[in-house]
């Protein structure tokens, strides 16, 4: 399990490359809410960090909105807005937790 | 030397942010002119501001509740500015300022706060770019439109919000280890701006949120509290009740009034009517851009393409989301990450709520507006939640920036770090734009045509000198009377001042210009509205001397004439002309032209009585079986009554029972039989299952019998109506799901409740009106279920069971073919229109019939259902219910017999009057399908579909026509139109470019338009002549607007006092040295006591609920001392 958690630190798994994969997957499966849902559940099972897989989404929005259409670009800002929910309600947790603690 | 460079910064720093916020609005106000546009409410006399405190609105005839305290520190302010300088423009340009300074300065102050506890170092960098990101809080796209532009008293929030903050911060701070410094001056800054915010809380689901927010700040402190528990949380709890108390003396009245401003601000039943699924305006992507605001949507500033469509230009702003999303990731740099997670899930549940129908789950929003009380406040979700999601957008962005610029400090990363500022240097640009970079164009126009003749409507505008004078001459003159303005505006209006190159488009200036007692703008509630639009609709009859009978009976003796607005979709309701009126006027001895100049008429009626206020004695007591619920309801009371003033007016069975001795006049007014078509659609949904209670209900009576009832018959064909529609609704879901077997039970048990109701049809022995009642409820449910099971059926592809469908229809149909033939019913192929006359009192009857519409012409009037008997203007009726039909011919307005078809084929069929019309022609030889298109302007064929999309004003009517879609060989179908004024209105059949090429030598045969008619287009009333006493008016002394003395005449007679302002329960008269007030009822939409019991003359009339408004302001304030001293003894 271990060696899973830790290929996010390996080039291969890189933010940029992570970015390259999803417009591959894209490229042969379409645009498809299969392919966007696997592609997180993919990142969470790498443990990137909720924020960190918002930011990607962000970038592959900007690039949506560039090159494709505003349309997709909106789909995958809402996959930013989950993150980015999930990684507040984590830092709560912790807050939260941590005073338990005490 | 450290002091004095400091002192030289922030003298410099004031100087800077006042000369912004003079320079972002100066173009608005230069040549002493003011911004006025829609729902601006602006004073233009400290009368207004002088009728505000209290809780009853007189400016407005006939009056409302009035519950807006918390605008005291805006209207109060403004009117001592405008005072001050007699300068309406100065005093409007003083309170911009000031808010938008406000706003820089605090905003400001918040984020000098941040630097100093959340980062780890800070720089004078910091600063700089906290002013930058402070003058973005201040102006930007958010504030132009939703503050400033059209100004709102959210402005109050916006500036002070940040300070309030930091008060919060300050008092209950997130890291309890420190001691707090200055806590009883945070304190009172706390407050202080509190208060200062309350202008903005009259949108009250800004107070909501606001105390939403606050009490998740206490919650989250109280969680993470490492003191213990229960001192924390009695502090906690007492400061939240202090929050609570010190918006008291505002809430209290607004609560008082709350259901009905509510209902009044309401357009819909519906609350998921707001949201726009799936809305580009409020999509994520610009959502977190701040940009398509819904005000963005229709307004024509030539920038708005750069905002709204996929533009490089905005592109940027995408800038300021990835700073918020990189706060997120570095947000372990933090020195304290509460603040910066409690302004986050601000952000967050802010922007769920302004992205509306967009996704992410649209579902749950949708969900919220529908089950949540008053979540429907959130239409309009940009401006609704948007200041909450404003707010913390630019604390984050700014510490994100900052985090950002570290950032690559440390990683060394100078070209990207200057990438970033040049990044923030343009968003900076683009976010102010509208008050900067736009600002020779940044004011709301509008272009609009009328007659031929352009029209521009201007937001920046000055108010002509005409006004004043006409105030000095109409004050003089209004004291205690009643003035009518002709025309009647909606809930604004407009004026275009030729003379002086400008115009205004909004709230009446009038009313909040003159001290009088104005009939002009639509107060919003019903009955008060209804009375009002009488006057109007027997002038838009063309009925003169009516109109002139309503004012006598009223007392309204005034008649101002505005010859300066022009009819306009959104400005005019229940439109009369005004140089018509004049012409009538003019013909009139009894009306004396008191004072005449360019934009304005003033007339008075030379028999109206003393001043008094509204207040009488009653002379008439009449009885009506009419709901008085519509104008046409009122004109026709007012038909009935003549000239004579002092008429009480009741219309319950209740009130009919009570006072039915002192009753001398009864007026019967027919309620058409079959006039009001129940959605079919609505009629289904509305009855689709059965809710939780009567499941329930059902479940039990049918195990314990003793809680069956004897159902009455009439009863028994009701439910087993909603019983077949529940079964109905069932085999629809069947066919949906093509599940054949249930369908086949569906059918069965939906047929055996269909036969049910037709054998108690058959065996019940009601009077004639209570069966003909039923028919017409088994014939709306039947004609809704065929029409519903024939769209159906054309679709299911199972061959058996579309034949058990279609012979389903035919079952349909017999039954319906049964009611059919037993129906008495208005017939509008046979043209007899059928009406239930209900009499209250046998007696010798006048009847007359009223005509509210043009070309329909009644012929002949018959009493009875089965062999009707004519009957004359005067009849002998007992008490009862009598079947009245009246045959009449209409109009045919477009006859051709043949029309050749073009493209698009314009038809124009002059001016038409509101009402229904028929649209038919011969179907069978058109083979192309068509868009029928009616509209009340001329469209350029050659820019049709623009013009028609984007034309101001335009009043449009789609329909359209596919070859073999009607088995008919006639099409036919029914326009309602409801024209603003009296404009020409055209008809145009437009073929698709798809079919463009085959439509040579296509014709129209036969094609005719005939006025249809509708509920209330023929009014039949009898009424018994009355006798009426005459009696001296009393004697009235007006306190102020909530307090009256009234003195009765000597000797009066009469039995009741009279007062023609809006009912309200809260309105109470005592007789002198009495604490017990008199019975007080309504009269139609007004007030009225009996005094029939009393032996003193003098009455005192008073609204109560002033006197409770005034206590709570005391009893809050004492409370709110006690619990601030004890708020303060735990703290120590």
């Amino acid at each position: 399990m271990d060696k899973i958690f830790n290929l996010k630190n390996q080039f291969w798994f890189s933010w940029y490359l992570l970015i390259l994969y999803y417009f591959i997957l894209r490229a042969i499966f379409g645009i498809d809410y299969f392919v966007i849902y696997s592609f997180s559940i993919f990142m969470i099972i790498l443990r990137l960090e909720f924020e960190k897989i918002a930011l990607i989404f962000f970038t592959i929005s900007m690039m949506a909105y560039i090159f494709a259409t505003p349309t997709e670009a909106n789909h995958y800002m809402s996959f930013v807005f989950g993150f980015l929910l999930l990684s507040v309600l984590k830092h709560f947790y912790f807050v939260f937790k941590e005073n338990l603690k005490v | 030397m450290k002091n004095i460079k400091s002192i030289l910064f922030y003298t410099a720093l004031i100087f800077g942010f006042l000369t912004v916020s003079v320079l972002s609005v100066y173009n608005w106000f230069s040549n002493g002119t003011i911004l006025y546009y829609w729902d601006t409410l602006l004073p233009f006399s400290s009368n207004y501001a002088s009728n505000f405190p209290y809780s009853w609105y007189a400016i407005n005839f006939p009056g409302l509740v009035g519950g807006g305290f918390s605008w005291s520190l805006y209207i109060l302010p403004i009117a001592f500015l405008e005072s001050l300088f007699s300068n309406v423009s100065i005093s409007q340009v003083i309170i911009y300022v000031g808010l938008i300074f406000t706003s820089i300065v605090n905003f400001y102050l918040l984020l000098s706060y941040f630097i100093k506890t959340i980062f780890n170092k800070t720089r004078a960098l910091a600063h700089f770019v906290a002013i930058l990101f402070s003058l973005m809080y201040a102006l930007n796209l958010y504030t132009f439109y939703y503050a400033y532009y059209l100004f709102n008293p959210d402005a109050y929030i916006i500036a002070f919000l940040p300070l309030n903050m930091l008060a919060l911060l300050h008092v209950f701070p997130f890291n309890q280890n420190k001691e707090i410094k200055r806590f009883k001056l945070w304190l009172f800054i706390f407050f202080v701006s509190l208060f200062l915010m309350s202008p903005g809380f009259t949108t009250y689901i800004f107070f909501i949120q606001y105390l939403g927010w606050i009490f998740i700040y206490l919650l989250f402190c109280l969680l993470i509290s490492k003191e213990k528990t229960n001192p924390k949380l009695l502090k906690s709890f007492l400061f939240f009740i202090l929050i609570i108390l010190v918006n008291l003396w505002w809430f209290f009245p607004a609560f008082l009034g709350i259901s009905s401003s509510y209902e009044a601000q309401r357009f819909t039943t519906d609350t998921t009517a707001y949201i726009e699924p799936g809305s580009k305006n409020s999509n994520l992507l610009n959502s977190l851009r701040l940009i398509g605001s819904a005000m963005m949507t229709n307004n024509p500033f030539s920038w708005f393409s750069l905002y709204i469509d996929r533009n490089p230009f905005n592109f940027i702003l995408f800038f300021f989301p990835f700073l918020i999303l990189f706060l997120v990731y570095k947000i372990r740099n933090l020195l304290n990450k509460n603040i910066v997670l409690f302004i986050l899930l601000m952000f967050l549940v802010s922007l769920f709520i302004v992205k509306l129908g967009n996704p992410p789950r649209a579902d749950i929003t949708i969900w919220l507006f529908k089950h949540i009380p008053f979540f429907d406040a959130f239409r309009d979700a940009q401006h609704k939640a948007g200041l909450f999601y404003a707010f913390s957008y630019f604390v984050l962005s700014f510490a994100g920036f900052y985090l950002l610029i570290n950032y690559l400090s440390e990683k060394k990363k100078k070209v990207l770090k200057y990438l970033s500022f040049i990044f923030l240097i343009i968003g900076f640009v683009i976010v102010t734009g509208p008050f900067f970079l736009f600002r020779n164009d940044n004011i709301k126009k509008i272009d609009y045509e009328y007659n031929g003749k352009r029209y521009l409507f201007s937001a920046k505008t000055q108010i002509p000198k005409e006004y004043y004078d006409l105030k000095k001459i109409l004050e003089k003159e209004c004291t205690g009377e009643t003035t009518i303005v002709i025309p009647r505006t909606s809930a604004i209006t407009n004026a275009v001042w030729e003379k002086y190159g400008t115009s205004y488009i909004g709230q009446d200036v009038l009313s909040h210009f003159v001290n009088c007692n104005l009939i002009s703008q639509k107060v919003g509630e019903n009955n008060p509205d209804a009375f009002t639009n009488a006057p109007y609709v027997l002038l838009r009859n063309k009925d003169f001397t009516s109109f002139k009978n309503f004012l006598l009976q009223n007392n309204v003796s005034l008649v101002l004439i505005r010859k300066d607005n022009v009819p306009f979709y959104y400005t005019s309701w229940f439109y009369s002309d005004p140089k018509k009126t004049i012409t009538e006027i003019k013909k009139d001895p009894d009306f004396q032209k008191l004072y005449e100049n360019d934009f304005f008429n003033l007339y008075k009626l030379k028999t109206g009585t003393a001043k008094n206020f509204g207040f009488s004695v009653a002379k008439n007591i009449i009885y009506t079986n009419s709901s008085l619920t519509t104008a046409i309801d009122y004109a026709i009371l007012s038909k009935t009554i003549g000239a004579q003033s002092g008429n009480l007016v009741f219309n319950t069975n209740d009130s009919l029972k009570k006072y039915s001795k002192s009753i001398n006049q009864y007026v019967s007014i027919g309620n058409c039989v079959g006039c009001v078509q129940i959605s079919p659609k609505s009629l289904l949904e509305e009855n689709s299952q059965p809710s939780a209670l009567r499941s329930i209900k059902d479940f039990l009576k049918k195990y314990f019998k003793f809680l069956n009832k004897n159902e009455t018959i009439d009863t028994k064909i009701s439910k087993n109506l909603i019983y077949s529609n529940y079964e109905f609704n069932k085999l629809l879901l069947s066919i949906e799901d093509k599940k054949t077997d249930e369908s086949r039970r569906n059918i069965i048990s939906y047929k055996g409740y269909i036969n049910e109701v037709l054998n108690l049809l058959k065996e019940y022995k009601g009077s004639f009106f209570d069966r003909n009642q039923k028919l017409l409820e088994a014939n709306n449910f039947l004609t809704a279920q065929n029409n519903n099971l024939v769209n159906v059926s054309s679709s299911v592809k199972d061959s058996n069971l579309r034949t058990l469908l279609n012979f389903l229809v035919i079952f349909q149909n017999n039954e319906l073919n049964y009611v059919n033939k037993n129906i008495w019913q208005t017939n509008k192929k046979d043209k007899i229109y059928r009406l239930r006359l209900d009499i209250a009192k046998s007696g010798n009857y006048e009847c007359n019939i009223n005509l509210f519409t043009q070309g329909v012409f009644p012929s002949d009037v018959y009493l009875g259902e089965t062999s009707p008997t004519s009957i004359n203007e005067n009849h002998l009726f007992k008490r009862g219910s009598y079947p009245i039909s009246v045959k009449y011919t209409t109009e045919k307005i477009a006859d051709f017999p043949s029309v050749r078809l073009s493209s698009i084929k314009e038809i124009e069929l002059g001016n038409l009057t509101k009402g229904s019309y028929t649209l038919s022609f011969d179907a069978q030889d058109i083979k192309t399908p068509l868009f029928i298109v009616l509209t009340n302007k001329k469209i350029n064929i050659n820019n049709f579909d623009n013009e028609i999309l984007q034309k101001l004003g335009i009043n449009v009517s789609y329909s359209y026509f596919l070859p073999g879609q009607f088995s008919e060989k006639i099409y036919k179908k029914d326009y309602h139109i409801d024209p603003f004024s009296n404009e020409k209105y055209f008809l145009y059949f437009v073929v698709p470019n798809l079919y463009a090429d085959s439509i040579e030598d296509q014709v129209i045969n036969n094609l005719t338009i005939e006025k249809n008619i509708e509920e209330n287009d023929i009014v039949f009333s009898c009424t018994i002549t009355p006798r009426v006493t005459s009696e001296e008016e009393p004697a009235v002394k007006k306190i102020n607007n909530i307090l009256y003395e009234v003195t009765l005449p000597e000797n009066y007679s009469s039995k009741f006092l009279l007062f023609n302002q809006s009912f309200n329960k809260d309105w109470k008269a005592y007789p002198k040295n009495s604490k017990k007030p008199l019975p007080h009822f309504l009269s139609g939409y007004s007030n009225a006591w009996d005094i029939s019991n009393i032996s003193e003359r003098e009455i005192t009339v008073v609204f109560s609920r002033q006197d409770l408004i005034i206590k709570n302001i005391f009893i809050s304030a004492f409370a709110f001392l006690i619990v601030l001293a004890v708020f303060l003894k735990i703290k120590k």
